[in-house]
């Protein structure tokens, strides 16, 4: 799955072509320190960005079917 | 999370990351590992990192659809001292199967002595021992041994 110029936007955060690519296999780590927009980013990737591209169908199919069940863990504030 | 919880954690993404790709939002330093593509977000602005630095990469979504690489795969072969062990007992018990294969077949040939000049025919069985005898006697007259 590859993000091209995707906008981020709220009260406190603005994310401008925002490009990442999750085409390899393997774990991506989002960090950053709070409110830089981690949640936002996410949020936007799952459930309201719909420009994002596959390389293969298979993958876009999937992705759109099991968009209403992504995983959300919350955990506690850590330190 | 305490600490075991997130040694389970990391094995359990660990093993789904073979064949998922997995996005893990935290800030915790726990997870930090340079085995990951972590993509940092800096307040106040608007630039993303992303530090590619995923050493196992597989730059096609489905696990499947790669050819495997047999140059690579032979080569690993000699990377491990104990790959190396495995491939020379191999070697071993493939030689001495054919050394056994070979005495095998030795054993299984005719060791008769060899014949005097004088006697032109050797052979075995019992089926056509008569016609041949005869045809011997009838053709050369010379004595032919059983």
């Amino acid at each position: 799955m590859k993000i091209k110029n995707m906008f981020v936007q709220n009260k406190q955060i603005h994310l401008k072509d925002v490009n990442i690519d999750f085409s390899n296999i393997g774990i991506y780590l989002i960090k950053g320190a709070n409110g830089s927009g981690k949640t936002s980013l996410i949020e936007e990737i799952l459930f309201k960005y719909n420009d994002a591209t596959f390389s293969y169908e298979k993958q876009l199919w999937s992705f759109q079917k099991k968009q209403t069940k992504f995983i959300h863990l919350y955990t506690s504030k850590f330190g | 999370m305490d600490d075991h919880s997130v040694s389970q954690f990391i094995d359990l993404i660990k093993e789904l990351s073979r064949s998922k790709t997995i996005i893990i939002v935290t800030h915790d330093p726990r997870l930090d590992s340079d085995n990951y593509t972590n993509i940092i977000l800096k307040r106040n602005d608007v630039i993303i990192n992303c530090n590619t630095i995923n050493k196992n990469k597989i730059n096609v979504g489905y696990q499947d659809k790669n050819k495997t690489n047999f140059i690579k795969l032979g080569v690993g072969l000699f990377k491990n001292y104990i790959n190396f062990i495995t491939l020379f007992v191999t070697l071993a018990v493939i030689l001495m199967l054919s050394i056994y294969t070979q005495l095998q077949f030795k054993n299984g040939f005719s060791t008769d002595e060899i014949p005097p000049e004088n006697v032109i025919l050797s052979y075995k069985g019992e089926f056509y021992i008569d016609r041949v005898v005869d045809a011997c006697r009838a053709v050369c007259g010379l004595f032919v041994r059983n």
